[in-house]
């Protein structure tokens, strides 16, 4: 069974339904606290840090998590191909690790930045839709899996620099998960991108795709009983269709399939 | 103790009347001089500084409730499943054990909610961002100290008018109370599960802010707040944990107890206390490791927030009948120099008292200052021994040598009630009146204008701001149904509603209908998406119980509320009322002027969902299915949104209200509650403000105003003015169903005495399709969903620059 460790910064808030979510997998999950040691947080077979406010957002959100010696235990099982998921908050700090989209691993090459977008200030919750189209790693599995609904939930998401390097990112395969239309049409600005992201980007990963940095929340949207009745989509429709059934809705959303994903990579990786 | 010696006293013994009340206020004591004449009887000394410190805090009507207590008395709070009812933190119900035939038993389950209520309202007023934010940071704390996991709050709001005289205020209020309650439910990481908001000019100089939460837990997980009996033998200690004391929040409990007045607005900041989610949320974590750790030992402890009057407040309510004596040297704090008055009433937040067995102390230090280092999250945070319980029955606090406080505990905590006198007001005279104005209006353009005004339009551009998906237990949203659902156990079939309800537009003199139809709402949102009504918390936000006219109505609006929970009850128990099991009261919502609010009781409802997959929301299922209208047919505009946003307000405040009996309320939600359990309700909707129509039209808007369909609606041939028909706002509810459960559902309703109405039928185009005897009139949905998304753009979206 693959150990995946849940990472808690001081101000995480996720890594509960994080945990659950990967343990609905068949892995075992195991949070580990900021502090812990680099001999002790080294030697999992795969990470997720969970979404929150680590540090509350101080400098820039992300900024002071990544300067911890966990980080470290995630750069070297990122190195060995492990794979590496961060939400929300924890994309925030792979990017600021530097992790993120790793081209030049340590450097930050892009930004999170506060939401902008024509019509919405400040912090949004809503559910976007996504699909997947990493070339590589464990999120190319899910490019055949269509639309993925999932609800954001951010003041700063906004996936941003420089528009030449996102364009060659995009030609790279790097951006992992992107914001569509409910049919899966090219975004049209605000709502379907909640943020003002460059290409639409919702998630972006590493050169070899083990690492993923994505902004919507994948364990929110990880039983079907969590879909909006009123999406639109098939993932609505179906939630609608199991409107008397427990059973059903206690199964899997859309969101469960991407710690599938993870998790499955982790149980293949070659032990670095 | 009594060696030491006593602290510098204050002269008082000497004064009476104006001198004495001017000494009270030169020292900024807001204590009454009949409060301090009879502790001066009692006390046969001169008082110190921090004993006036405490009282002043604890004897306020904030903490006091001494205009109240007695009125309070009056609301049904026991119930077989009621496990702390009013006077904790928080209100604790058990909630049902559900037996394979779906059997609901009351008092079999495990599973318990805690859920507490309160207002933020003055704070908000001057610094709403703080307020708000501090407001919810209170709720969740009360609790979480009842060992509770909170999974949601809800926030119940009243503004000004935004276009109105104070339309720069009012708007500024209204962002910065949406930017405090995100601020601080989202960096903890608790949805946000509802509310309502309305606006009103009645409410420029004095916003509400009422804030509820929810928690879970096993009734084997419940924290007292008093010590045990036992603590005071030797070796129990108080253990303070949290954050540095420092002199925020000074006063702020008294504070609240004063009248506002703008002059002194700037004096009074430093009683607001500041929020720290961020803090919070680590000690959150800690708290849940040193409860564990304390569960394991199997010894009794309890655990308070500390909230109103700080250290003082909390630690003198845990010792009870006890003795407690505090070190307040040993209490950590921001500068080492900070006054025994200051350390003992201040309220810095984020902190926590906990009563343990003195050998547990280290392991506990351990878990906080090691494991979750919060040292490193605040500089000076921890947790420390702070004082000793005994058997004295005396609060005593000493401070570098010297006795700062030693009073009975009993006086600290239970102050005399008063008894202030009322008058009836003379009633306003509501009838019907003969309208011929109506006749002549655009049914169109009076819609657009309900949908456009402040109190008509979504509410998403303020809850969107909210995570309300934090917790990954949520299923309906605030938007998806009148009442948020949320999935706790994921090992249950139970799932939990919650709403809040409150009025609008009542005035003075309308005290007894606010309070009923608070109930009454209350209770049907959470009927409409499927769930059980189970229990109440109520928060009572009045003027100045000096007030004769005022106290009439705070009186009216108890029996109001108390009448309607005797005679809603706990669905298939008539004879057990639907309990109050937390609640507070807010008075003195008044300028120094003199204008009071309007009587606004905002009562929250509790719910249970046997099985949270028959939990329904607002939208229709499918074209063709059938709407029926479960409410009387009144043409009463008193009290609309109608006549307030079409500018008709002498029909607002001179028409009959809609009726309100409160023996069919029963009827219709048990009926109502037999369709959901036998799954014919498919989506349904109670009729709000604005009317029958405004409901149809926001059943097809959704949460995020996408039109899925349209809606027929026919209009009964006995209608006398389609118009009132279409916005009075009568008490019922919109069902959707099958086309084959119609018959089914109209015996369910004949069951019960319930008249029930076949309305029309959803429609796949997206319109909304009126069918009075004269005329039909056919309105495109997807412009009217623009308009009714957007109608509060203008207050909370600035424009951004990209």
């Amino acid at each position: 069974m693959s150990r995946i460790a849940v990472v808690e910064f001081p101000g995480t808030n996720c890594m509960v339904e994080t945990a659950e979510a990967v343990r609905a997998t068949g892995a075992r999950a195991e949070v580990v606290l900021w502090n812990a040691s680099f001999a002790s947080s080294r030697g999992f077979d795969g990470y997720v840090i969970a979404g929150g406010f680590a540090y509350e957002d101080r400098v820039r959100a992300g900024a002071i998590a990544a300067k911890h010696a966990i980080l470290d235990a995630i750069a070297e099982a990122a190195a060995a191909g492990r794979p590496v998921l961060g939400v929300c908050n924890g994309a925030q700090v792979l990017v600021e690790a530097g992790l993120v989209p790793g081209i030049e691993p340590g450097s930050v090459q892009v930004a999170l930045a506060r939401n902008a977008s024509e019509g919405w200030r400040g912090y949004y919750c809503e559910w976007v839709h996504l699909r997947a189209d990493a070339r590589r790693g464990f999120l190319h599995a899910l490019s055949a899996r269509g639309v993925l609904p999932m609800p954001v939930g951010h003041g700063e998401g906004r996936f941003t620099g420089d528009p030449e390097f996102f364009a060659e990112l995009d030609r790279r395969g790097q951006v992992a998960l992107r914001y569509v239309r409910p049919d899966g049409g090219e975004a049209l600005g605000f709502p379907d991108n909640p943020n003002g992201s460059l290409r639409d980007a919702a998630a972006l990963c590493d050169p070899s795709g083990c690492v993923v940095a994505m902004m919507p929340h994948p364990e929110r949207a990880a039983w079907l009983f969590q879909v909006p009745l009123a999406l639109s989509g098939a993932w609505g429709a179906r939630r609608r269709q199991a409107a008397d059934d427990a059973a059903r809705l206690r199964g899997a959303g859309p969101g469960l399939a991407l710690y599938a994903a993870m998790v499955h990579a982790a149980s293949t990786a070659e032990v670095g | 103790m009594s060696e030491l010696p006593r602290a510098g006293t204050i002269e008082l013994r000497a004064l009476q009347g104006a001198a004495l009340h001017d000494t009270l206020r030169r020292l900024g004591l807001h204590l009454g001089e009949a409060d301090v004449l009879r502790l001066l009887s009692r006390l046969e000394r001169q008082p110190t500084t921090a004993e006036l410190a405490l009282l002043d805090s604890m004897w306020s009507e904030h903490c006091s409730y001494k205009s109240t207590r007695t009125l309070l008395r009056r609301l049904p709070t026991s119930g077989p499943h009621v496990v702390l009812g009013p006077g904790a933190d928080a209100g604790v119900v058990r909630l049902p054990r559900i037996d394979a035939q779906g059997g609901v038993d009351l008092e079999g389950g495990s599973h318990c909610v805690a859920i507490a209520h309160e207002s933020h309202n003055h704070p908000s007023q001057l610094l709403p961002f703080e307020g708000a934010s501090t407001g919810i940071g209170g709720i969740v704390r009360d609790v979480y100290c009842m060992g509770a996991d909170v999974i949601g709050v809800l926030d119940a709001l009243r503004f000004g008018d935004v276009a109105g005289a104070q339309a720069e205020s009012v708007q500024q209020i209204v962002r910065g109370v949406v930017d405090g309650i995100a601020h601080y439910g989202n960096a903890l990481g608790v949805p946000n599960l509802g509310g309502e908001v309305e606006f009103d000019a009645a409410f420029d100089d004095n916003c509400l802010v009422n804030v509820v939460a929810l928690g879970v837990l096993e009734a084997d997980e419940l924290i007292p707040s008093r010590a045990p009996q036992r603590a005071g033998d030797e070796g129990w200690v108080l253990l303070l944990v949290g954050k540095p004391t420092d002199d925020s929040g000074l006063g702020g409990a008294s504070f609240a107890s004063v009248i506002l007045d703008t002059d002194e607005e700037t004096q009074e900041r430093g009683a607001v206390q500041l929020p720290d989610p961020f803090f919070k949320r680590v000690l959150t974590e800690a708290n849940r490791d040193a409860v564990a750790y304390l569960r394991a030992t199997g010894e009794a402890f309890a655990m308070k927030d500390l909230g109103a009057a700080g250290i003082g407040g909390a630690t003198s309510e845990m010792a009870g009948q006890l003795g407690l004596t505090l070190d307040l040297d040993a209490v950590h704090r921001d500068r080492p120099d900070r006054p025994a008055a200051v350390l003992l009433v201040a309220e810095t937040q984020e902190r926590y008292a906990l009563a343990v067995p003195e050998k547990h102390v280290g392991a506990l230090r351990r878990i906080y200052e090691e494991k979750y280092e919060l040292a490193h999250m605040v500089r000076g945070a921890g947790a420390r021994v702070v004082g000793r319980f005994d058997r004295s029955g005396r609060f005593r606090a000493t401070r570098e040598g010297a006795l700062h406080v030693d009073l009975p505990t009993a006086w600290v905590t239970e102050p005399d009630t008063v008894e202030w006198p009322r008058r009836a007001r003379v009633a306003r005279e509501r009838r019907a009146r003969p309208r011929p104005a109506l006749e002549h209006r655009d049914l169109q353009a009076d819609l657009v204008a309900v949908l456009a005004s402040a109190s008509g339009g979504s509410r998403r551009p303020l809850f969107a701001h909210y995570d309300s998906d934090v917790q990954g237990r949520t299923m309906l949203r605030p938007g998806d149904a009148d009442a948020g659902v949320v999935v706790p156990w994921r090992d249950a079939d139970l799932g939990l509603a919650i709403a809040v309800a409150g009025p609008a537009r009542l005035g003075p003199g309308d005290a007894w209908r606010a309070g009923a139809a608070a109930v009454a709402e209350a209770a049907r949102n959470v009927a409409a998406v499927g769930a059980l009504p189970w229990a109440l918390t109520d928060c009572l936000n009045f003027g100045s119980p000096e007030n004769p006219e005022c106290m009439h109505d705070l009186e009216e609006c108890v029996r109001g509320l108390a009448d309607a929970a005797r005679a809603i009850a706990l669905p298939g128990n008539p004879a057990t009322p639907l309990p109050f099991v937390s609640g507070n009261v807010s008075l003195y919502n008044e300028s120094r002027a003199g204008r009071a609010i309007p009587p606004t009781p905002i009562v929250a409802c509790l719910g249970v969902l046997p099985d949270y997959a028959r939990a329904r929301g607002m939208t229709p299922q499918a074209p063709g299915d059938v709407l029926m209208y479960l409410a009387s047919g009144s043409e009463a505009l008193g009290a609309s949104l109608y006549a307030e946003a079409t500018g008709q307000h002498q029909l607002g405040q001179e028409d009959e209200l809609p009726p309100l009996d409160l023996d069919l309320e029963r009827r219709r939600l048990a009926a109502l509650l037999d369709a959901h359990a036998e799954g014919m309700v498919r989506a349904c909707r109670d009729v709000g403000a604005g009317g029958l129509i405004v409901t149809l039209a926001q059943m097809c808007f959704g949460r995020v105003g996408e039109v899925t369909c349209g809606i027929r609606c026919a209009l009964p041939a006995s209608t006398r003015q389609p118009l009132a028909a279409l916005f009075s706002e009568v008490p019922g509810f919109v069902c959707a169903l099958r086309a084959e459960d119609v018959a089914r559902f109209e015996a369910a309703c004949a069951a019960r005495d319930v008249g029930v109405r076949r309305l029309g039928e959803v429609l796949a185009a997206p319109e909304l399709r009126i069918e009075a005897a004269q005329r039909t009139w056919t309105f495109e949905l997807a412009p009217l969903a623009s308009v009714w998304l957007h109608a509060l753009d203008p207050i909370l979206h600035e424009e951004v620059s990209v």
